[in-house]
């Protein structure tokens, strides 16, 4: 991870570059009598693609306005690259960028004149701007579309847009707020190699994503629930939570089998896969007793099992599990 | 600092040049409403008034009366000589539908009875549901009746032997001779007095719903976040948004008292700097007010219901069209609240009176207090924002 953290050009805080990127402490944010944000401590090494996840209404969008500058805390503390939210919003405006989970470029001037101007913003003009722009277009392929208004432009190259336009004057970290929303499945495969590319070269990113098999991809995740922080840590380590609790079980009828098992001892969580089922135990046990226990009390509650075999846990079991509250947070 | 202004106005350009429609329209919406409301607004008094005149008297005085009326530019005379009794049921019915605006009924007998030494009365009956046309026909045949009187009255001396002529007999009956002087407008040409309002008041209109959506309009889109994200302080992009459109608004001016002086004769030779003065400051102020609506307004409708109500009231109050004087007094205060009242009031001193700068120092200092309030309430709004509820 030292090696990883190479880019000494970028804007960096005046910490050392061991210090985490991100830290909150006891963070609060209220809407009158909706707390959004309920007491957030969050901690994102430098150098990393850390995934914020959690449903929508979660605060996820609102922990990034106030990281960025654009909602205050009403309580509690944050560092954003080594500058503190409350009072180092300048510090934390150049070493930082955002990209806002809407398209939020203008329609109306083209691909070139919103990059210009967002460099202009930042201190970057003529010369250094059109090195920057031959930099940041080339590997996202926008360099046909120079003369393009942004407003024609397809989901896919507006995000790879808006993109470029945060990484304008090389933060040392960028929010991405759902980034890959809205796009084809290969777009996303080449925003993903883009993004590890950025971090390669010594940013660190925290984006928000609703696709867990994106989060899988990250090295950090936190998972929001309610305006709480309900688990965070590499995705190895939080799957692992639910190693030894997995089953699945192929069945002639998931629907109705679906329905009884959830109602039996010792199961907490059953979901449909096709002509499979993913079911959860309340405890971990050892794969073949565990599974032989399981047809027994299934057949005699009027849902016979076919074949019952062992399953990895993924990150999508325990966010859904943590969601329906299946699972009691940590 | 000077490069993020320049970032900002120049990004607002690039807007007005690819929106040509809306630019088409601010740049011709004002040089039309100037030649329209030039017109249309230049002369506010009431002419050619339907009039149905009924001579049931056919005698001497019968005739003169209804010679007087016909020499009024005041009114479109239908004149029914030898009319009778069933003809006056006929006006009032002609009244109802609105064909006439008043009717005159001169009495069976009236000469008779006034050349034998008693009084005779005139009926006139009025429409008085317009409120203005009332007030004019009542004042005209005031006039005529007036003068009728006197005419009787010197005819009478010269028949007593007591006056030479009719004229001597005038001279006799009226001693009190009124000599008025005009000044600052002796011609009293309407347009020296309409034309800065109406100057002001297409001003107001471009710059108050230009300025009214920028803001609301990033806002809208969701550029607002991105902009503030940015190092961009707030006052940076207020200036660089007001700059293009202050610009704009001084070619349009330019345009608009170019045709104020082709069409209407409103030449500024010897007023020009405190014209430009005026007009500075009350662009200036007018785009504030709607760089204000803007921050206020969460979308572009929202803040074009909120310009509309400003400037309706400031069209009707703010003294561009009608004196401030003709306004009740405890509405009168509400004008002050706008920038065009101060414009219209320092331009006319200018054209009218030949004001100096020291004359309309007042004007100008209330239009520049404008400018600040409406600046500093703007930041303090954004910046209110970020702790938003």
């Amino acid at each position: 991870m030292q090696a990883e953290n190479r880019a000494s050009a970028t804007w960096a805080g005046p910490t050392t570059q061991a210090a985490p990127i991100v830290v909150t402490e006891h963070l609060f944010r209220r809407f009158g009598s909706l707390v959004a944000v309920d007491d957030l401590s969050l901690r994102v090494e430098r150098g990393q693609i850390f995934g914020f996840l959690g449903p929508n209404g979660a605060g996820k969008t609102t922990t990034i306005k106030m990281l960025c500058g654009l909602l205050r805390p009403s309580e509690g503390r944050a560092h954003v690259a080594g500058f503190a939210v409350e009072s180092q919003q300048a510090s934390i405006k150049r070493a930082t960028g955002y990209m806002a989970q809407q398209f939020s470029l203008y329609p109306d001037l083209t691909v070139e004149e919103n990059f210009e101007f967002f460099a202009g913003v930042y201190g970057i003009h003529g010369r250094a701007a059109a090195r920057r722009m031959d930099a940041l277009f080339e590997p996202i392929d926008l360099d046909g579309l120079r003369e393009v208004q942004a407003g024609q432009l397809s989901g896919g190259m507006k995000q790879r847009l808006a993109l470029a336009c945060a990484l304008v004057h090389e933060p040392a970290l960028v929010f991405l707020d759902e980034p890959t929303a809205g796009l084809d499945p290969s777009q996303r495969q080449r925003l993903w190699n883009f993004l590890y590319d950025l971090c390669d070269r010594g940013t660190s990113l925290f984006l928000t994503t609703h696709y867990l098999d994106e989060a899988e991809r990250c090295h950090s995740v936190g998972f929001m629930l309610r305006g709480r922080l309900i688990a965070q840590g590499p995705p190895p380590v939080l799957r692992s939570k639910l190693r030894g609790r997995m089953a699945g079980a192929q069945v002639q009828r998931p629907v109705e089998a679906m329905r009884i098992l959830r109602e039996l001892p010792g199961i907490d969580d059953v979901t449909i896969h096709g002509h499979d089922l993913r079911i959860l135990f309340s405890e971990a046990g050892d794969g073949p007793a565990q599974a032989a226990r399981l047809e027994r009390t299934a057949a005699a509650a009027g849902a016979p099992l076919e074949h019952v075999y062992p399953l990895e846990p993924t990150l999508e079991d325990l966010f859904i599990s943590y969601a329906r509250g299946g699972v009691a947070p940590p | 600092m000077i490069w993020n202004v320049y970032h900002v106005a120049l990004k607002e350009i690039l807007h007005l040049v690819r929106d040509r429609r809306t630019l088409a329209f601010l740049i011709l919406m004002p040089p039309i409403l100037t030649v329209i409301f030039g017109y249309a607004i230049g002369s506010p008094k009431v002419s050619a008034i339907a009039t149905r005149v009924l001579d049931l008297d056919g005698g001497r005085v019968g005739e003169a009366y209804v010679e007087a009326i016909r020499d009024s530019v005041a009114f479109r005379p239908d004149v029914r000589e030898g009319a009778r009794e069933s003809d006056v049921a006929e006006a009032e019915a002609a009244l109802q539908r609105d064909e006439i605006s008043a009717f005159v009924v001169l009495p069976r007998g009236l000469t008779r009875s006034l050349d034998a030494g008693e009084s005779g009365t005139v009926r006139a009956v009025v429409d008085a549901s317009d409120t203005f046309t009332a007030p004019s026909i009542l004042r005209e045949l005031g006039a005529v009746t007036v003068q009728q009187n006197l005419f009787l009255a010197a005819d009478n001396l010269r028949r007593a032997g007591r006056a030479a002529s009719v004229e001597d007999g005038l001279a006799q009956a009226a001693p009190i001779e009124l000599a008025a002087e005009l000044r600052f407008n002796p011609e009293l040409r309407s347009q020296n007095f309409v034309m800065p309002g109406v100057i002001g008041l297409v001003l107001q209109l471009l710059t108050v719903i230009v300025m009214s959506t920028s803001i609301a309009r990033e806002r809208e889109r969701g550029t607002m976040e991105q902009l503030l994200v940015t190092p961009l302080t707030p006052p940076q992009i207020f200036i660089g948004k007001i700059l293009p459109y202050f610009l704009l608004a001084l070619v349009v001016t330019a345009s608009v008292l170019l045709l104020a002086w082709l069409l209407f004769a409103i030449a500024l030779s010897g007023h020009v700097t405190v014209v430009a003065a005026l007009v500075v400051a009350f662009v200036l102020g007018s785009l504030g007010v709607g760089q204000l609506i803007s921050v206020v307004s969460r979308n572009q409708g929202q803040a074009i219901q909120l310009a509309v109500f400003f400037i309706l009231p400031a069209f009707v109050l703010s003294g561009a069209f009608t004196p401030i004087e003709t306004q009740p007094p405890n509405v009168r205060p509400i004008a002050y609240l706008f920038p065009l009242t101060y414009f219209c009031r320092g331009f006319r001193a200018a054209l009218l009176r030949q004001a100096s700068l020291a004359d309309v120092r007042t004007d100008l200092l209330v239009m520049g207090a404008f400018v600040l309030i409406t600046f500093g309430a703007s930041v303090l709004v954004l910046r209110a924002r970020r702790d938003a509820v």
